[in-house]
């Protein structure tokens, strides 16, 4: 078979095509407006009411933490925890400006880097929210239980431990990583499929940019 | 208001002109007919909302291949997970019905069917040179080298011939 048996294969789609394609644009007016409405709503759908949410849950922990400020434990755990998700619901209003700034009249390969780059990026943010775990053990200590001694050691012995899970888990699943079946599988049933293969489309692209004479 | 109307006219005018372009990477990267007419309104959509920046000094052709590209490999990597958005009372692309299939016709649909089988940067390649746009319009619409493109398309082209071939022959056995 040759090249020029493949374009006329490809030609006689243009003859087709020619014969029986219709671009109907009567409605081009509806298309537009309908289009941005659905995009308007999947975008408040998907992501505005997420970044709400952190905004709303930051504040609510922010009240806490002011009306508590006389409560040490309470306020620096509640307080740690409520810059963890503040930070959070920052990178992901950054992510979803810099995912909308992407224009698809750029070349292919740096277009879709940049949009599998900002969706591999939401791993980052995922991740690092285990790292407030730790937090969570330790906001319902007060004064009155410093005299059991055993109670304390039990309680920040869970602290520790989770501290020590949530690093781990936290270097575990950075994205060099995500060679390893464990880290693939637990990152799937953490819901991060988009990420899993976000990383997956960026070696793609890495791997087609590359010269290869040989 | 004048102005806004010319300068929609000229974008359908172009859109009319291209259409075949529209169609082939809808074609290309969708197999069922709802995902083609979904991609369809999409590619138009982010063609419209991405005309203000046209640059009448390059090709029509070039600008739109890169948006409709990037459009169909977005479309495709959500759409394996995703439900679909198409506005279905606005139909767009309408294909009349054929007549018989001739030999020509039949290998095109394999030619199709082997290339839809393509990595899809791989199938955006493929279209590009069938398309008979150059090494160097190939290079800038993919963002690599013309030395690059041309081993690549190389590689591709011999798989595809050696997948057709083979398809063709057992299909001549049966």
């Amino acid at each position: 078979m040759q090249d020029l048996e493949l374009k006329q294969m490809w030609q006689a789609y243009d003859t087709k095509l020619d014969k029986l394609l219709v671009l109907n644009l009567r409605h081009f007016e509806q298309l537009q407006t309908q289009k941005a409405n659905a995009k308007i709503n999947s975008f408040v759908r998907n992501q505005v009411v997420w970044i709400l949410l952190g905004v709303v849950w930051t504040a609510f922990l922010g009240v806490l933490v002011f009306n508590a400020l006389h409560n040490l434990w309470f306020a620096v755990s509640v307080g740690i925890i409520m810059v963890f998700t503040a930070y959070a619901t920052l990178v992901y209003l950054k992510s979803v400006v810099e995912i909308r700034q992407i224009n698809f009249d750029e070349n292919i390969t740096l277009a879709q880097q940049k949009l599998s780059g900002v969706q591999a990026s939401f791993n980052q943010n995922g991740r690092l929210l285990f790292l407030q775990a730790p937090f969570y053990c330790t906001w319902f200590i007060n004064p009155s239980m410093y005299k059991n001694v055993v109670g304390m050691c039990i309680t920040l012995g869970i602290a520790v431990l989770f501290a020590v899970l949530a690093v781990w888990l936290y270097r575990a699943l950075a994205p060099k990583n995500m060679h390893r079946p464990w880290v693939k599988n637990l990152t799937k049933s953490l819901g991060g499929n988009h990420i899993i293969a976000a990383n997956e489309f960026l070696e793609e692209i890495a791997a087609f940019k590359e010269e290869n004479l040989a | 208001m004048a102005n806004s109307e010319t300068i929609k006219d000229l974008f359908l005018q172009q859109l009319q002109l291209h259409k075949r372009i529209v169609y082939k990477i809808c074609h290309a990267y969708c197999k069922n007919k709802d995902d083609i007419e979904d991609l369809a309104q999409e590619i138009i959509y982010q063609l419209w909302k991405s005309f203000d920046r046209y640059d009448a000094t390059y090709k029509f052709s070039t600008w739109m291949y890169r948006i409709a590209l990037n459009t169909a490999i977005s479309f495709y990597r959500s759409t394996k997970k995703n439900h679909h958005h198409y506005l279905d009372q606005l139909q767009v692309v309408e294909m009349a019905a054929a007549g018989e299939e001739t030999d020509m016709e039949t290998n095109l649909n394999l030619l199709q069917q082997c290339i839809s089988q393509l990595k899809e940067l791989d199938k955006a390649l493929m279209i590009l040179y069938l398309e008979e746009n150059s090494y160097r319009e190939i290079a800038e619409i993919t963002g690599i080298t013309e030395s690059n493109v041309a081993t690549k398309i190389s590689r591709i082209k011999e798989k595809l011939k050696q997948k057709i071939s083979s398809q063709i022959d057992t299909h001549a056995r049966s």
